[in-house]
């Protein structure tokens, strides 16, 4: 998604996406054990071992930030220790959760994907919506200096927030899926049912398994511990 | 020596005819100019065969060619428009671009992820996630594209919140499902208007049963639980914000269209 997250190798990416499900379930399911956040640290240890560093540095000060927000919140409405280490136990499990996400370049989730068949719809438009996202927060932020530099007023003002950033931000998706779409039809891309091959497919190796056994078990392992 | 020479001189003419003379030789070596020739016809040999392979080319295209589309628009069997029509590449796109907007503008909902109040993450992307699928809606004006959407942005909502993500996957099934029940298509501006409102508020139910089947422990589920009548509130908060969102939608895409941006 974002550059800077981007591990440089990161795990096969259904792997990914079935350790971000996996590390969600148990860390919000043993959100109020102590247990918990060793699990949780083990995990982000983990990470770190195969290769995950940057975005594993980077999530710590996002992390602090987010479980220290909800657990100020937890802790002026229940005044409660436990449920306060719970909601840092969800916050910190919905930021581990996050990362094989964010480590995962967009064209790699695409070529597996396109590798497993899945229809070619949808892969392009996940392409898109992975590769976009941070390109219209960029839109958002021009529209926004061009309101400022002709003095439109607040955003809080709903006549201004319409007439100066929704009808201009809209103009600019219409323009840009229309380009995008161009471009596209240009290099051969199609809906229907055409043969394709894949320039560098994404290939399934030992350590990938071995990320993956090795999260199945921490989080087998924390479940019966916690609950059994 | 020719023929004659070779009567005269009392050689057999069998002989001759055989070749086993020199005249004869000479005979048997130019009869070939007496032979019809064989011409080869036109498109015969390396041009028939080209010739049947595009015809068998043709077949197969004609076949997986549906004989119902007719420039990019499907009919049915009586020859009305059909409710289901393909999706170009350029209707994918702008879907897809329309749904990374509404993730980029909901990227507030984190923020209130932990306040225990049911309803409220879909209260605050409320206006993002009406105003941005209704634009899209009255552009692609296929049956389907709520789903499409909903694929496209659920599928990343899956790494984050994998609650959130199935929810908003069996609420765009049942969208569509009465979008093709009650208006069958998007072809009118209120069809686009009811599932682009529908999108969000449709995901409380569903987040509710999926709380009290697989996380029971959930924060927002305890909350409804424990003021049932703030659910509830929140829950018509959530229609109004969407209804807005919705309304709002179609008043830009239909400023866009008078400005030549968008072609229906």
């Amino acid at each position: 998604m974002i550059d800077t997250f981007h591990a440089k190798r990161p795990v096969y990416p259904l792997f990914g996406f079935f350790a971000a499900l996996l590390i969600f379930a148990a860390g919000l399911a043993t959100a109020k054990h102590v247990e918990g956040m060793w699990y949780l640290l083990a995990v982000w240890v983990w990470f770190l071992l195969f290769g995950y560093w940057r975005s594993c540095l980077i999530i710590i000060p996002c992390a602090a930030v987010v479980a220290g927000i909800f657990a100020g919140i937890t802790y002026l409405s229940s005044r409660e220790l436990g449920a306060t280490l719970a909601a840092v136990s969800r916050s910190a499990a919905v930021c581990l959760a996050v990362l094989p996400g964010l480590s995962l370049p967009a064209v790699k989730l695409t070529r597996n994907l396109s590798q497993i068949h899945v229809p070619r719809s949808v892969t392009l438009g996940m392409m898109i919506v992975l590769s976009f996202a941070p390109l219209l927060g960029k839109e958002i932020k021009r529209i926004r200096e061009a309101m400022r530099t002709r003095g439109a007023g607040s955003l809080l003002n709903p006549k201004v927030l319409y007439r100066a950033l929704l009808v201009p931000f809209a103009a600019r998706l219409v323009n840009i899926s229309d380009t995008l779409s161009l471009s596209v039809e240009t290099r051969g891309f199609r809906t229907g049912k055409v043969p394709y091959t894949i320039y560098h497919p994404v290939k399934l190796t030992m350590r990938d398994v071995i990320f993956l056994l090795g999260l199945v078990a921490g989080s087998a392992a924390i479940i019966v511990l916690c609950f059994i | 020596m020719n023929e004659k020479d070779e009567l005269e001189k009392g050689v057999d003419p069998e002989e001759i005819k055989e070749g086993k003379t020199q005249a004869g030789a000479e005979k048997s070596d130019l009869e070939w100019l007496d032979e019809d020739i064989p011409v080869q016809e036109e498109n015969s040999g390396q041009g028939q065969e080209n010739e049947q392979k595009e015809e068998a080319g043709a077949k197969k295209r004609k076949k997986r060619q549906n004989p119902n589309i007719r420039d990019g628009v499907r009919y049915n069997k009586k020859g009305e428009v059909a409710i289901f029509q393909p999706f170009t590449v350029k209707d994918i796109v702008f879907l897809a671009i329309i749904g990374a907007a509404a993730l980029i503008t909901s990227a507030v909902m984190p923020l209130v992820a932990q306040v225990p109040i049911f309803g409220l993450p879909q209260l605050v992307t409320g206006l993002q996630m009406s105003i941005f699928p209704t634009i899209g809606l009255m552009k692609v004006r296929k049956a389907g594209s709520v789903f499409i959407v909903a694929v496209l942005v659920s599928v990343l909502e899956l790494f984050m919140a994998p609650a959130m993500g199935v929810t908003s996957l069996i609420s765009a099934i049942i969208i569509e499902l009465l979008n093709i029940a009650i208006f069958k298509g998007y072809r009118k501006d209120i069809a686009c208007f009811v599932s682009g409102m529908l999108i969000n508020p449709m995901t409380l139910p569903f987040y509710y049963l999926y709380c009290l089947a697989f996380d029971t422990n959930s924060i927002f589920f305890k909350a409804a639980g424990d003021s049932p009548w703030m659910a509830v509130g929140i829950s018509a908060a959530v229609v109004a914000v969407c209804a807005l969102g919705a309304g709002l939608g179609i008043l830009i895409s239909r400023e866009i269209r008078k400005a030549g941006l968008m072609k229906k």
